[in-house]
Order: C-alpha cells, then sequence, then structure tokens
C-alpha cells in the first residue's frame, strides 16, 4: 500500500485543525492589541477598568449584603486600610471584605467614592494600579453636602478564570508630607 | 473505493467535523458583544455630556446631538413624579438653562460601568455637580449635588449615542426612588471576533486604534501623580511632554522648566490634589486633542475640612512619539459662567 496519500490527507487535516484552532486566536488577539509590547492588551486595561470602577458602586450600594463588593476580589484578596487605626486595618476573604462593604452609609443611591486619575500598569504575573479617590457627602440627611476625604488606591490585579480581580488593595490617606530623604528616586 | 479516496474522505470529513465544530463553539447571544472600540467611544461619549452640558455649546443642540432621534432624557429629581425630554429641541433648550458658558465645568463625570445588552449597551455613571466659583477661584466652590447616571446607549451611523439617560440624586438615610438594578459580577470580556482595534468607527472620525485610546487616557492619568507626588524633582512631570511642548498657564517651556514649575507646587508621596474627570480624545490629521476637567481639592488632614482649591479643564495636543503619546500642548482654562454678552 502506497503511504503516501494517507501522509498527505492527514498533513491536510491537521493543518486544517490547526489553522481553525490557532490561527483565529492568532487573529483575534492581534485584532484585539493582545501581547502587545506592554503585555497587557487593550480589553485587559478596559477590564481593569470597570473592575476599578464597580468597586465605587459595589462599595458605596453594600449589594447584595457586601458580597458583591467582595466578589470583586480573588479570594484570598485583601483590602487595606491605612487611615482606619494607627498601624491601618486589614480585610481579608470574601467575608471579611463583605462585611467592610456592609458598614457606614450604603444603598442604591449613595454614590461617594468618585475615583478618577487610574493608571495601570502590567507586572510579571497580572499587573498593578493606582487610582485617586475623592469621597464626598452628598445628599446624605442632616449633612452639607462636601467634599468628606480623599486620597488614593494602589492595587494589585490578577487575571482570573472570572476575569480581573483585586488581589490587594490599600488605602492611603492624601497627606502633606515629604519624601524621605532616602527613597528610591526621591531625589531629596 | 480506492483507499486513497478513503483516506481523503475520511481527512476532509474530519476537516468539516473541525469546521462545524467550532463554529459550534462561539458563543450564541441575543445580546451583541462589544469590542474595545466600542468601550471606548462609548466611555467618550459620556465624557463629551459633561463638557457639552456646561458650556451649552452650539446653542444647546451639541448636547442634543448626543442622543439618538427618539432619545430621552429623565431627571428624576425634578419634581414629585420627574421630568422627562425627547427630542432634538427640548433637549437642546434643557441644556440651554442654567448656569453655562465656553469655560464652565460643573458636571465631573466618573466610575464608568458599561455592560452589552441587546440592542445595544447599557451603564451607569458616577456625576459631582459642583459649584465651582468664577474664574476657578475656589474661594466660594463647593459640591452642589451629584447622584447616579442610568443609561441606555444605542449604535447608530453616527456613532454610540445615548438612548436613554436617567439621572437619580444621591440619597442616604431618606426614603429613596426604586433604585436602579444591581450590576452584574465583572466576568471576562467577550468580544466581537470580527472587530478590530484599529478598525475606523462608521460614521465617526475616529482613526486612533484603541491602544492610542488607552494610552492617551494613561498619559492624562499619569499627570496628578507627576505633579501631586513628584518622586524626582519634577523629571516624571517633565517626561510627559514632547521637548518641545508648552505648557499654559504659566507660559512654560523646555524640560528644566517644566520640572522646576512641577517642584515648585505641593507634593508629597502621599499627596493627591488633583483629580481629572471627562476626559475626551479625539483623532487630528497629526495626533490627537483632548480635553478634560480638572478639579484641585485640598484634602483636609486629622479630621479638618475639606476644600475645592481651583476648577477648570485642560486642553492637550498629544503627539505620537518613539516613546509614546505625549503632551505638545496642555492649557489650563479656569472656570467661568457665561458672560452678559455670551449668554445673549
Amino acid at each position: 500500500m502506497n503511504e503516501r496519500p494517507l501522509t498527505i490527507a492527514l498533513g491536510i487535516a491537521i493543518l486544517a485543525m490547526l489553522a481553525l484552532t490557532v490561527l483565529p486566536a492568532q487573529q483575534r488577539d492581534a485584532a484585539m492589541g493582545r501581547a502587545g509590547a506592554n503585555g497587557l492588551s487593550s480589553l485587559d486595561f478596559i477590564e481593569i477598568q470597570q473592575l476599578v470602577r464597580r468597586s465605587s458602586w459595589a462599595l458605596d450600594s453594600g449589594d447584595n449584603y457586601g458580597y458583591a463588593y467582595a466578589d470583586l476580589f480573588t479570594p484570598e484578596g485583601m483590602f487595606v486600610g491605612t487611615n482606619q487605626g494607627s498601624a491601618g486595618r486589614t480585610f481579608q476573604g470574601r467575608d471579611q471584605l463583605a462585611t467592610l462593604a456592609r458598614g457606614g452609609s450604603r444603598g442604591a443611591t449613595v454614590q461617594s467614592h468618585l475615583t478618577m486619575n487610574h493608571v495601570i500598569k502590567p507586572t510579571a504575573d497580572g499587573a498593578t494600579g493606582r487610582a485617586y479617590v475623592v469621597v464626598v457627602d452628598v445628599g446624605v440627611v442632616g449633612k452639607p453636602n462636601r467634599v468628606n476625604h480623599g486620597g488614593y488606591y494602589d492595587d494589585e490585579y490578577q487575571k482570573t478564570a472570572f476575569g480581573w480581580r483585586f488581589k490587594r488593595r490599600t488605602y492611603y490617606e492624601s497627606k502633606v508630607d515629604v519624601w524621605p530623604a532616602s527613597a528610591p528616586g526621591s531625589g531629596k | 473505493m480506492p483507499m486513497r479516496n478513503v483516506i481523503t474522505t475520511a481527512a476532509l470529513t474530519l476537516t468539516m467535523v473541525a469546521l462545524g465544530g467550532t463554529s459550534a463553539q462561539q458563543p450564541t447571544s441575543p445580546t451583541p458583544l462589544l469590542d474595545a472600540l466600542d468601550y471606548l467611544e462609548i466611555e467618550q461619549l459620556v465624557y463629551r455630556y459633561g463638557f457639552a452640558l456646561d458650556t451649552g455649546a452650539d446653542n444647546g443642540f451639541a448636547y442634543a446631538d448626543l442622543y439618538a432621534p427618539d432619545a430621552t432624557f429623565t431627571g428624576t429629581n425634578q419634581g414629585p413624579t420627574g421630568r422627562t425630554y425627547q427630542g432634538r429641541d427640548r433637549l437642546a433648550a434643557l441644556s440651554r438653562g442654567g448656569k453655562r458658558g465656553s469655560n464652565f465645568v460643573s458636571h465631573y463625570v466618573t466610575n464608568v460601568v458599561i455592560e452589552p445588552a441587546p440592542g445595544g449597551a447599557v451603564g451607569r455613571t458616577y456625576v459631582g455637580i459642583l459649584d465651582i466659583g468664577n474664574g476657578g477661584n475656589g474661594a466660594k466652590s463647593k459640591v452642589d449635588h451629584g447622584g447616579l447616571y442610568n443609561d441606555v446607549y444605542v449604535k447608530t451611523p453616527q456613532g454610540w449615542r445615548f438612548k436613554s439617560r436617567s439621572f437619580f440624586e444621591s440619597t442616604s438615610g431618606a426614603p429613596v426612588q426604586p433604585p436602579p438594578a444591581i450590576l452584574d459580577t465583572p466576568r471576562a470580556l467577550r468580544t466581537a471576533s470580527t472587530s478590530s482595534a484599529s478598525a475606523k468607527t462608521p460614521g465617526s472620525s475616529s482613526k486612533l486604534t484603541a491602544e492610542d485610546y488607552i494610552e492617551i487616557q494613561q498619559l492624562v492619568s499619569r499627570y496628578p501623580y507627576a505633579l501631586d507626588q513628584n518622586p524626582d524633582e519634577g523629571l516624571s512631570y517633565a517626561n510627559l511632554f514632547t521637548p518641545d511642548a508648552v505648557f499654559r498657564q504659566p507660559r512654560t517651556e523646555g524640560r528644566q522648566n517644566l520640572a522646576t514649575m512641577a517642584s515648585r507646587a505641593p507634593h508629597g508621596p502621599k499627596y493627591t490634589r488633583h483629580f481629572l474627570a471627562n476626559h475626551v480624545i479625539e483623532a487630528t490629521a497629526d495626533g490627537a486633542v483632548g480635553k478634560q476637567y480638572l478639579v484641585a481639592v485640598d484634602i483636609g488632614e486629622m479630621g479638618q475640612p475639606s476644600s475645592i482649591f481651583l476648577g477648570g479643564h485642560y486642553e492637550d495636543v498629544y503627539a505620537k512619539t518613539p516613546e509614546g503619546w505625549r503632551f505638545k500642548t496642555r492649557t489650563f482654562i479656569a472656570s467661568a459662567k457665561a458672560t452678559a454678552a455670551e449668554a445673549k
């Protein structure tokens, strides 16, 4: 039996299967800017932006008994409020994070945490980012509308099977201060 | 049947099975998928809203033209049952009322979330409505009110437009109107397989890729960190500009002068003062231009009250360099209500 036709036919089939699986994925990735020079695609940036914006919605609304907020974190994810107490306070795990999002003024029409200036940087295993936040009291019964406080979030993001999630989020209150003399790149 | 034909037939059958299997695995959903440019263009629509409403440009029609022809705006805070505006003329009239001016800023839109939905997309945004003192001097500036917009977007031949937009006043501790539905837990974005990040959107002038939009967004987002935190005596700040860039006001040119200017401003490792919103980006023949709102907030420390220091907007020209997008010019214009002549 001449095996050449078999080889050719199987070769065609294998090439066809490869073309149907690998090439479309590559084309999609190229079209969406995946595997760009900085390691994050356009959609990665957009997903991370959407994650950060949703965190304000989830925190202010307390949706789903706080779990809408908790579910923005990885299972081992944590939030650190450096302004809470003298040494800061850490909330880790779904239940603790949900509890955090249930405290204070919450509700579907509470809009308090306005995030802006979101920068995102790729890392070897995900991404990091920072976002300013100004916390306003608006429509709070018995209080004038005003800026309450503000600062910035320092974030670590991780891509999971369900999309990008916070691995760690740390809040720093705005402070007039000077760079320590030993700070790398402080130049002071 | 000769063996060769059997084998060839088997191979082709395998190929067809692979083809069929692949197409059968394509997600089928009545909800259209959004690509990166869809998300970014919807975001641009949302950011243009603030400028159009606060300026009342084109006798209010710049605002009206952000809506589809049959679209509505509902102010649920207007009267006991709210008020709805429909049609180009009524929407334009809405945008002509109240405080307006070519350099007036008030509606700061943030936290824009977008989800695909049957017929297009839906979204929600926060809006902080500030009363910025005339001239940008924040002595009398205050947070006037705020709340959320609940949006439905539709893709038209002219680009994405509002199909409906409803404003809900922020309230806490008081009876509230029926709250909008909660947001879904975010999932990995599903995208249109035919989308192209460099595609020109029909009816729009966009010639920027999704990567361009994001890089320019990131450039502008880095600006406040370089100014407020300034870890390197203004070097990071100066590096946001092209070598021949000009900043106004005060007019400042040259890397060293830009660095010096940044270093004279208050700064520190945890200092946050410059909050930017409503970043609109438009392609030009040789790059891009953009504008965005600024509110400079003096955050009170140790329980001290916070205050608004300054408000206005930046107008930018961006240039794509080998190092990425940079400011070619950046001009700050303080908020100002319309003059009597403008108001006529």
